[in-house]
């Protein structure tokens, strides 16, 4: 039978709040939304995956390190479903800082050929992965265990999140608006968020939340810098 | 110093997300452009507020019991500091509601005195309880326990919350409220307290960080349609707005296109302009020396009155102000009206 222990009160907090945030941005996107702005479509995708994250992992860590019927099988399917959509948010990211900050459009199809193949590649073995365990595997007790893959896929991830940045910090540099903070500050929440992940195994995960942080900071600072 | 136990891991997350949080809103508060309202330098103050908040609460996390071992002054004064910054976050949200309905400091200032009342009364009591216990105090094992009197207290201050709610309802029915939603702000915090009665973790200051957080956006949104130079709005507004007007949220009946100097300083213009303007308006800028103003609901006499009024301010500014406007027949759609009259499709 299905129980909660203490430090699954962090996760659902944290992540049902990531949660509440999210939808509150995405209403208020809404609420006053432009036409023909595909940067602010971008912007709403990359919440939406957000949740998507969040979902999954509070799925994972509800039942993990917990022996009831199922918990294995559901855990693995609450983390493939969070570490395929930290896979794609990456991509995503990358994908809104340059229709936002490069001015790319979607009929401009000469860059998806080669920037986006590893992370179709990475999302592809997460989506494999319960066959392999070469991410992350559980045990009969469900107990999480990292896999062969693990440091790669979180290298690829960061590669993808510092390429959103640096797409970033070119269009400040190109261009007379003030850079009212630092694009490193944006980037404070995401690395504190993957960290606690990386670092610590099994403990409330702030990566959902951390990314919210970050992009919603992100997008919200650079709009308050073109006048 | 202090054991770890799991439920104080979790508080000390749960409050370090809300930490951060505070901390990253601060931040780009203070760097961003302003829109030149008085509600903006009390939104700094509710921000600060609510930061102090959630730092506090996670200080108190490593002194208080079961698991912390103090010192118990150190843990009252952090928790004290903790209550208080939530007293004074209701207080500045409530100055903070009025100013983004009203832009006037002299409607504040009229009631200023009576809400400053119930804020002192609170701050004496608090600093009291630090050395006498009557609303809250900690035990012999430094944990944190409510008196009958913590009630009327909360009472008190969850009643600025409730005026503020009532002001915004109240003016949201007279007027359009374009970038403020109580319950945006509302929901969140709702979230928190019952996520706090339910689990009895730090659920509270995460709900309250992010009503902060929502707050923030939605103020970062309206700076970002406004125009930095003239403090209307600027040309994605004018996009925006179209867009509601297809959606049947507006319904602009006179549109005022002007043709203002080049090279002039045209601060002194749009001061007197919003002083003769009505409440139920927009003012967009379309480029350097092009604004409009969609005026909503009834115009009846109102464009000979704004006739002078220009006139009057073109001559006293000693400006050549040209300016043309357009008036909805009954048998034109809003859409139509607007694009012809605004000059875009």
């Amino acid at each position: 039978m299905f129980y909660i222990v203490d430090r699954d009160y962090a996760t659902l907090i944290l992540d049902s709040s990531t949660i509440l945030m999210i939808l509150g941005i995405i209403r208020m996107s809404f609420r006053h939304r432009e036409k023909n702005r595909p940067d602010l479509d971008s912007f709403v995708l990359l919440l939406v995956i957000n949740i998507i994250m969040a979902l999954g992992d509070t799925l994972g860590y509800l039942c993990e390190y917990k022996v009831f019927p199922h918990s294995r099988g559901l855990a693995t399917l609450g983390m493939t479903i969070f570490y395929t959509g930290f896979v794609v948010i990456t991509m995503a990211w990358l994908h809104y800082c340059r229709v936002r900050f490069r001015g790319d459009k979607l009929s401009d199809r000469t860059h998806f050929a080669y920037e986006y193949i590893p992370g179709m590649i990475m999302t592809v073995l997460v989506l494999i992965n319960v066959f392999t365990g070469w991410i992350f595997s559980y045990n009969e007790k469900a107990e999480y265990f990292r896999g062969v893959l693990f440091i790669p896929m979180y290298i690829l991830l960061a590669c993808y999140i510092a390429a959103g940045f640096m797409c970033v910090a070119k269009y400040r540099d190109n261009n007379s608006g003030r850079a009212l903070i630092p694009i490193w500050v944006y980037a404070i929440p995401i690395l504190i968020g993957g960290t606690f992940t990386f670092f610590v195994p099994g403990s409330a995960s702030f990566a959902p939340f951390g990314i919210a942080m970050s992009f919603v900071f992100t997008h919200m600072g650079t709009i308050n810098e073109v006048s | 110093m202090f054991d770890i136990s799991q439920s104080m891991i979790v508080d000390v997350d749960i409050n370090l997300a809300a930490a951060l949080l505070m901390v990253g809103v601060w931040i780009m508060t203070l760097r961003r452009r302003s829109t030149g309202e008085k509600a903006d330098s009390v939104f700094l103050y509710v921000i600060v507020a609510a930061l102090i908040e959630t730092v506090a609460g996670l200080a108190v996390e490593f002194f208080e019991g079961p698991v912390g071992h103090g010192p118990y002054a150190l843990a009252v004064i952090l928790e004290t500091i903790l209550e208080y910054s939530i007293t004074t976050e209701l207080f500045f949200l409530l100055l903070y509601v009025f100013l983004t309905m009203h832009d006037s400091m002299d409607y504040l200032k009229r009631r200023m005195k009576f809400y400053m009342i119930p804020f002192v009364i609170l701050t004496v009591v608090t600093i009291v309880n630090m050395f006498t216990g009557i609303i809250w105090y900690y035990d012999e094992n430094l944990v944190y326990n409510e008196t009958i009197l913590y009630f009327f207290y909360d009472v008190i201050r969850y009643t600025y919350l409730v005026i503020a709610i009532y002001q915004y309802a109240n003016y949201k029915k007279q007027n359009g409220v374009r970038f403020f939603s109580m319950w945006t702000f509302m929901i969140p915090i709702m979230w928190g307290t019952s996520l706090e009665w339910i689990t009895d973790c730090a659920g509270f200051t995460l709900g309250n960080a992010i009503a902060v957080a929502m707050l923030f956006v939605m103020s970062s949104q309206k700076v970002g349609f406004t125009d930095e130079k003239s403090g209307f709005y600027n040309i994605h507004y004018l996009n925006m707005l179209r867009e509601n007007i297809k959606e049947g949220k507006y319904e602009p009946s006179l549109v005022i296109n002007y043709k203002l100097p080049k090279g002039k300083d045209l601060s002194g213009f749009f001061n007197e302009l919003r002083g003769i303007l009505p409440d139920e308006c927009d003012t967009i800028k379309i480029d350097d020396t092009n604004f409009v103003t969609v005026i909503y609901g009834s115009t009846r006499g109102l464009m000979n009155m704004l006739s002078d009024d220009i006139q009057m301010i073109a001559e006293a500014l000693n400006m050549d102000i040209k300016y043309n406007y357009a008036i909805k027949k009954k048998e034109e759609s809003p859409v139509e009206f607007f694009e012809d009259a605004v000059g875009v499709k």
